[in-house]
């Protein structure tokens, strides 16, 4: 008999969580079927049987045979249970409730599986013959019972008690480890504390603005009159900073009451591992297959909806790898094969995508028969399919309606799936293949997934005057391709990358012509979908972050290209792109000519106030440029150490290393002697502007006097 | 007869009309037929009256982002409450153009969710009463207006909200939206 203390440990809170519930839920009804006279007692039974049936499937699925046994009496001992006189109902209410005990003590491992069994056996015993005859009163008008213990169910009354059940145990039970909460609760706190991060970063933009523009006016103001004591004024700067300073905590505050928030709705994907050891049990059963569902997902968790969304694609995979995939046990023998055949799952997370991997050890595609029939359905020209490799004729099979299968079961076959299984990874922005080489000798199919639906690293780009949002994992570098050394071949446009290869260029968006004036440097964002390079024009590149993503209205759910939407700083929303539709519209041409192609110049920025570094940072980002931001010299000297950098625009004034030794350190540096470096700062006196050309710097710029296009200007003429 | 008299006079005349008042049959009281409460709105020269079960809020309107490869109604999607809401320019939806600047935004709610209009100002609610409204129903279907409900005799179109929301050239990327009404902002 099996145990569930075997079970796997998350799974077992969970059904420990669940089982405690019901059995106090059941526990409260049996008090009111105690005292309740005549009226509402059979909605009190139904409402008992119900729950007892709930503890049995429970048990049952997790592997609490003795549970499943004691249950089951419970619902027997209920069946019967007005049809006989009060005395002995007043009997059974009290062994039911010591079967209540029984079953929470083995639940929690109080006490041994033994005793559910010895408790069923007693139930058993003592209520399993019919009852006395003179004892029964009149035919009960109980009604139907829960699905397997009364035939005469209807739908109605099912449906009512399925209610009643429902909100009994809706109610957690006090000291209960678990809460259960309405979905609508936690999407409610979702969207508030969404709103509660953006109206913080509206307030830190508008902060960082006016901080800068104090600082230069207080700056200013000394300059013009240095020997003025200005009490107010010091008294001022003094108060931005504190209110600098106290605000500092809060951003951090609303970042982690967005991490919790999006906790609450992290899944762990083996809660569905029931449903595929069922789904694999049934399936092999019907069809006299021996097969052992094998799965390694460890603690992965993901977003409540990325889960319920991967539910049916999942077992889709699983039913056709133990329909197609898996031979009968006798050709696994004569094959020389194990007669038990595995089919395996396996998880993994990278970053912010999970990796579900469905494996078996069956036979395998049959890449000829997948070749013949690409080219009878008119996916492939004879002649192209002859060419392809393995995993290239795969890709057939999530075409709509493509299907290898010889015969149609009730499992698959039908060309109906496969297509499905891919729209619906793709709704959820990720994407699903066939491996190769497959894991255990048989296919592999993999899923690739977003963790977390609600969060997207992202590279923010304009085009057209308008922001969107690149997906940073299918970025693999940025580009700047003079516009005369693109290659056009009727409306295809193409450049060579630094291999050679051809890299078909088109813009974010279909309507924007792509430029082509002569001397325009395009800024090209080179993007991988598996194993599809496509370059992406657009007009500038700015920061780089995390983005809370926000589902599209319900009406721009089906646009093509947009996958999600953020919102930025200004309270303006950006597009994410789905970057799966791009490159559904690309047509790859073969090119000879290579091309040169110019990376983008990566800057320095070092200044130990927040609001100069990120107005620089946003400033050059804005030009097009790559920045690297530092808040004082020796962290700007390491990063000098770790990566190459075009130009350094520093301030002078800063803790553990400033500005003038930063610039002698690159100037006795063998490798660094020759980098550009600007110092950015207030100190404007004759004898400082002195110290920093001494110290090597090639520009000085005054922060008080500064202004955007003087720095571009200065930027401009070095890299 | 002397002036306490008349007043007297007076009094007793008043309470006799009142008791006339009192003793009319009930059936004679013709109570006007309450049909919607609408919310005003200008666009251009035009009054539009929305009904208020149809309006979630009206909003000073947020940052928008366009977007391309829509018709010239589509204004594109603000954020509003942490949710990203489609909008468009009830103006040019309506085929009246779009002279005036758009200073607020009615939100207006739909089976399938919410959708942000741009009008130019809310100058107030009222009553509709069936009195009110122009009778001849031909009116109404040769308005030059689509989604029109009703019009009143002082010229406020009433707005058929759910059947405006309901529209299918609002449902972006499926079929039915091959063709957008207005122009391409591309």
């Amino acid at each position: 008999m099996s145990h569930g203390r075997d079970a796997d440990p998350a799974l077992l809170a969970v059904y420990q969580a669940e089982v405690l519930e019901l059995l106090d839920s059941l526990g409260a009804t049996f008090e009111q079927l105690r005292a309740e006279e005549s009226a509402g007692r059979a909605e009190l039974l139904r409402a008992a049987m119900r729950i007892a049936h709930t503890i049995k499937g429970s048990s049952r699925i997790t592997g609490f045979d003795t549970i499943v046994e004691l249950a089951h009496a419970m619902e027997d001992t209920l069946k019967s249970f007005d049809e006989i006189a009060a005395a002995e109902q007043l009997e059974r209410i009290t062994l039911l409730f010591e079967a209540i005990r029984v079953t929470g003590d083995v639940v929690e491992g109080k006490c041994g599986a033994d005793e559910a069994s010895a408790m069923a056996a007693r139930l058993k015993s003592r209520f399993s013959e019919p009852a006395n005859e003179s004892a029964r009163k009149a035919p009960p008008s109980l009604g139907p019972g829960p699905p397997g213990v009364n035939s005469s169910i209807t739908g109605e009354n099912s449906s009512e008690l399925e209610k009643q059940s429902r909100a009994q145990a809706e109610a957690p039970p006090l000291g209960s480890k678990w809460a259960r909460v309405d979905l609508r609760r936690l999407d409610h706190l979702m969207n508030a504390v969404h709103e509660l991060v953006l109206s913080h970063q509206m307030v830190g933009s508008i902060d960082r603005e006016f901080l800068f523009a104090a600082e230069s006016l207080f700056a200013q103001a000394k300059i013009a009159d240095p020997a003025d004591h200005k009490p107010d004024l010091e008294a001022s700067a003094r108060l931005l900073e504190r209110r600098r300073s106290a605000a500092e905590p809060l951003f951090s505050l609303s970042e982690q009451v967005l991490s919790a928030a999006q906790k609450l709705r992290m899944v762990p994907l083996h809660s569905l591992l029931p449903q595929w050891k069922r789904t694999v049990g049934e399936a092999a059963h019907a069809l006299s297959k021996r097969i052992e569902l094998h799965s390694d997902i460890g603690e992965l968790e993901l977003d409540r909806h990325v889960l319920e969304c991967l539910k049916d694609p999942i077992m889709h995979l699983i039913r056709n790898a133990v329909d197609h995939g898996i031979e009968s046990s006798s050709e696994r023998i004569q094959r020389g094969k194990q007669p038990t055949a595995i089919v395996q799952i396996r998880a993994r997370i990278a970053g912010t995508t999970a990796t579900i991997d469905v494996s078996d050890d069956g036979r395998g595609l049959d890449i000829d028969r997948i070749r013949a029939q690409a080219v009878r359905q008119g996916l492939l020209e004879p002649e192209q399919a002859a060419s392809m490799q393995a995993n290239e004729l795969s890709s057939c099979l999530f075409h709509p309606g493509f299907s290898t299968a010889q015969r149609v079961s009730t499992l698959s076959g039908r060309g109906m799936g496969l297509d499905v299984v891919r729209e619906a990874v793709r709704e959820l922005g990720g994407r699903v293949e066939v491996k190769h080489p497959p894991a255990l000798g048989g296919a592999t199919f993999s899923i690739e997934v977003p963790v977390d639906i609600a969060l997207v690293r992202g590279l923010l780009v304009s085009s057209g005057n308008v922001k969107f949002v690149l997906p940073v994992e299918h970025i693999r570098r940025v580009l700047r391709v003079p516009a005369e050394q693109l290659h056009w071949i009727g409306n295809t446009c193409y450049a060579n990358d630094e291999l050679g290869q051809p890299l078909t260029i088109q813009p974010l968006w279909p309507s924007l012509p792509i430029p082509n004036a002569k001397g325009r440097l395009l800024t090209v964002v080179w993007m991988t979908h598996g194993r599809k390079p496509l370059g992406l024009w657009v007009d500038e590149l700015f920061e780089e972050h995390f983005f809370l993503t926000h589902a599209p209205p319900w009406n721009l759910r089906r646009v093509s290209g947009i996958g999600a939407f953020v919102v930025l700083d200004d309270g303006r929303p950006a597009a994410v792109i789905d970057v799966s539709t791009l490159f559904d519209r690309t047509t790859l041409k073969p090119s000879h000519e290579p091309i040169h192609i110019r990376e983008i110049p990566r800057i320095l920025v070092v200044d130990d106030s927040l609001s100069v570094r990120t107005l620089v940072r946003t400033t050059l980002q804005s030009a097009g440029y790559e920045v690297i931001a530092k808040a004082d010299g020796r962290e700007a000297w390491q990063a000098l150490s770790e990566s190459s950098f075009s130009l350094v625009v520093s301030d002078v004034r800063m803790p553990q290393m400033d500005g003038l030794e930063l610039v002698r350190r690159i100037r006795s540096s063998e490798t660094l002697k020759n980098l550009p470096v600007i110092l950015l700062t207030s100190l404007d006196k004759p004898e400082d502007i002195s110290a920093g050309a001494k110290s090597g710097a090639n520009e000085y710029i005054v922060k008080g006097r500064f202004d955007q296009s003087r720095l571009l200007e200065a930027v401009a003429r070095f890299v | 007869m002397s002036a306490d008299d008349l007043s007297l006079e007076k009094h007793r005349l008043l309470l006799e009309a009142r008791a006339r008042d009192l003793a009319r049959p009930q059936d004679t009281i013709t109570p006007r037929e309450l049909l919607y409460h609408v919310v005003l709105l200008k666009l251009d020269e035009n009054t539009i009256g929305l009904p208020i079960d149809y309006v979630r809020e009206i909003v000073r309107p947020p940052p928008i982002t366009p977007l391309f490869g829509m018709p010239l109604w589509f204004s594109g999607v603000i954020c509003l409450h942490a949710q990203i809401l489609s909008v468009i320019d009830l103006g040019l939806w309506l085929g009246i153009g779009s002279r005036s600047p758009r200073n607020a935004l009615a939100v207006l709610c739909g089976p399938d969710g919410d959708i942000g209009a741009l009008v130019d100002n809310c100058i107030g609610f009222r009553p509709v009463h069936a009195d009110e409204i122009v009778p001849a129903a031909g009116h109404v279907e040769s308005s030059p207006l689509p989604s029109t409900l009703a019009i009143t005799r002082d010229l406020c179109t009433i707005i058929n909200v759910p059947k405006l929301v309901g529209d299918p050239r609002l449902r972006f990327g499926t079929h039915s939206q091959t063709t957008p009404a207005a122009g391409d902002q591309s």
